[in-house]
């Protein structure tokens, strides 16, 4: 690594060190300029003079912090950059840092309209005197308790179809509690839960990420539970990989996606499919459970364990998967609805329902086919994962 | 102290703001704690607004527009009852339920009903106490 710290060092202009802080302590100066990041980038496909190459040039060069503020948005962190980049240069984190450390020159936060929305929901569950009702959306039949092994954090979940008419976010959860509760299990899900923090993060709030991960994992740690499943993969990455960072001894606690969660109940003959569900259906990977947590496995096992169920893979998965559009609620413009398109068109060409295991892939992509784009898509529904394994218990 | 409620008022440019325009000309009293925001029209209103006034640590948000049927631009105040009656979801979730937001309308020409909306919403506000999110409590 000292290496590399010294080859940009020589390489850049007399006088500077040529490492801007924030790269070197994201190892990011192993950038050796060959662009693929530039071509692999969604955005750049439509927004040519967007290159992530140029900003991590300028970057070296110590203009880390005149980033532009188009450049700094435009990014949906979903780092497809980073898996094609032969040095692993981590561009979603450095751009997440960059956020973080400008974002309060800037005099907007967000340049999307529902981004405003995540944005203020995360503030107000980071007040302390917060007294929330986080269960009307259960309804009868299922059961969740107050004290259990199991929690079943529902995140932002209850509060998106206040906002997103479109999808029925709230079904998602549903599945889930029936799912578990058919397992044996009866999950916790408690009124003292907060947002997870991710958007708050990613569009460089730490400070209200960081009172929400605090107060988060001080219930979870008082509750005793010994496992926590999410339906989201937004909150499962932040649980898993972000709020050990801040939240101290966190040993404690098995993180789990639903998927994790059905396949080992599978393994374990807890859990048993049914009734055949006859769908022609693909996979997206979304980019927090994909790329940054590294689960691309665990979805495809529950698809394949669904009986009647035919799975196509498109042509783009894993590493390589599109991204639905549309990072953290930052950024929806032009680029996120030609990427959509894109993605919808490819999966309608092998299937006739699109499976995803984040709420929010959903939500994007739904926004899409609601919006009755110019060229109509063929009939292409899309379900998420946790629903679909809810119709196969019967 | 005694509690004096926040009540951040959404008024469209067209018939609410010349409402409470008339009633101030007219003298007419309503509370101090009732802070006015000119709007268009209300079909603009955001659920991000409503939220954002609660994390401001308002006690409750007043949106008054058009009478249905008479709304400048046709139809912002049918899209502001309809876009508001799912934020109420989201708010009674979130423990700010209970009457704090109230989507209502006066004509430009109803100075008297806009003190008397603003009367009745910031007692309706006064008797629910402060709002949750407040940092510090007023007593």
């Amino acid at each position: 690594m000292t290496e590399t710290v010294s080859l940009v060092a020589v390489a850049a202009p007399s006088g500077r060190t040529g490492v801007d802080p924030a790269l070197h302590v994201l190892t990011a100066e192993g950038c050796i300029q060959c662009n693929k990041c530039t071509f692999s980038c969604p955005v750049h496909r439509v927004d040519v003079l967007f290159s992530p190459r140029k900003v991590i040039l300028q970057a070296y060069l110590g203009g880390a912090d005149d980033v532009n503020e188009r450049d700094l948005w435009a990014c949906l962190t979903c780092g497809e950059c980073q898996a094609v980049c032969p040095t692993q240069v981590p561009y979603p984190g450095f751009i997440r840092a960059q956020r973080e450390k400008l974002r309060p020159g800037l005099d907007r936060a967000a340049p999307c309209k529902h981004g405003g929305f995540k944005d203020i929901l995360a503030k107000i569950m980071a007040k302390p005197g917060l007294n929330q009702d986080r269960r009307a959306w259960i309804g009868d039949g299922l059961r969740v308790a107050d004290k259990g092994d199991v929690i079943y954090f529902t995140g932002c979940m209850p509060y998106l179809d206040g906002i997103f008419s479109y999808c029925d976010s709230a079904g998602i959860g549903r599945a889930a509690i029936k799912i578990m509760n058919a397992a044996g299990i009866v999950p916790v899900v408690a009124n003292a839960e907060r947002c997870c923090g991710h958007d708050a993060l990613w569009n460089g709030d730490r400070t209200t990420f960081e009172t929400l991960a605090r107060a988060n994992a001080r219930w979870i740690q008082e509750s005793g539970a010994k496992r926590l499943v999410t339906t989201c993969a937004e909150c499962y990455y932040m649980l898993k990989h972000e709020y050990p960072k801040v939240a101290g001894d966190w040993d404690g606690v098995e993180v789990l996606h639903m998927s994790e969660l059905i396949e080992g109940l599978l393994k374990e003959g807890r859990l048993k499919f049914a009734r055949p569900v006859d769908l022609q259906v693909t996979y997206q990977d979304p980019c927090r459970l994909g790329r940054h947590s590294k689960e691309y496995d665990a979805p495809r096992e529950v698809l394949k364990a669904i009986p009647g169920l035919t799975f196509v893979e498109m042509d783009r998965v894993r590493e390589n998967s599109m991204c639905c559009g549309v990072g953290a609620y930052s950024n929806c413009d032009a680029a996120t609805k030609f990427m959509q398109q894109e993605r919808l068109e490819e999966a309608a060409s092998k299937a006739d329902h699109m499976v995803t295991a984040c709420p929010h892939c959903r939500i994007h992509f739904s926004c899409y086919l609601d919006g009755r784009p110019v060229d109509p898509l063929p009939d292409l529904k899309i379900v998420d994962l946790t629903e679909l394994a809810a119709q196969a218990l019967g | 102290m005694t509690f004096e409620p926040q009540v951040c008022a959404f008024a469209c440019n067209w018939c609410g703001y010349s409402a409470a325009d008339q009633a101030g000309a007219a003298k007419l009293e309503y509370p101090a704690g009732v802070k006015i925001v000119r709007l268009m029209c209300t079909g603009m209103m955001d659920p991000y607004y409503v939220l954002r006034a609660f994390e401001r640590e308002f006690d409750g948000v007043l949106i008054i527009g058009c009478h249905i049927g008479s709304c400048h631009y046709g139809t912002g105040n049918v899209q502001a009852r309809d876009e508001m009656a799912r934020v109420s979801g989201v708010l009674n979730a979130l423990g700010l339920g209970q009457g704090r937001l109230l989507v209502d309308a006066a004509s430009a020409s109803e100075g008297p009903r806009f003190a008397k909306l603003a009367n009745e919403f910031a007692e309706r506000v006064r008797k629910l106490g402060p709002s949750p999110l407040r940092e510090v409590i007023a007593q």
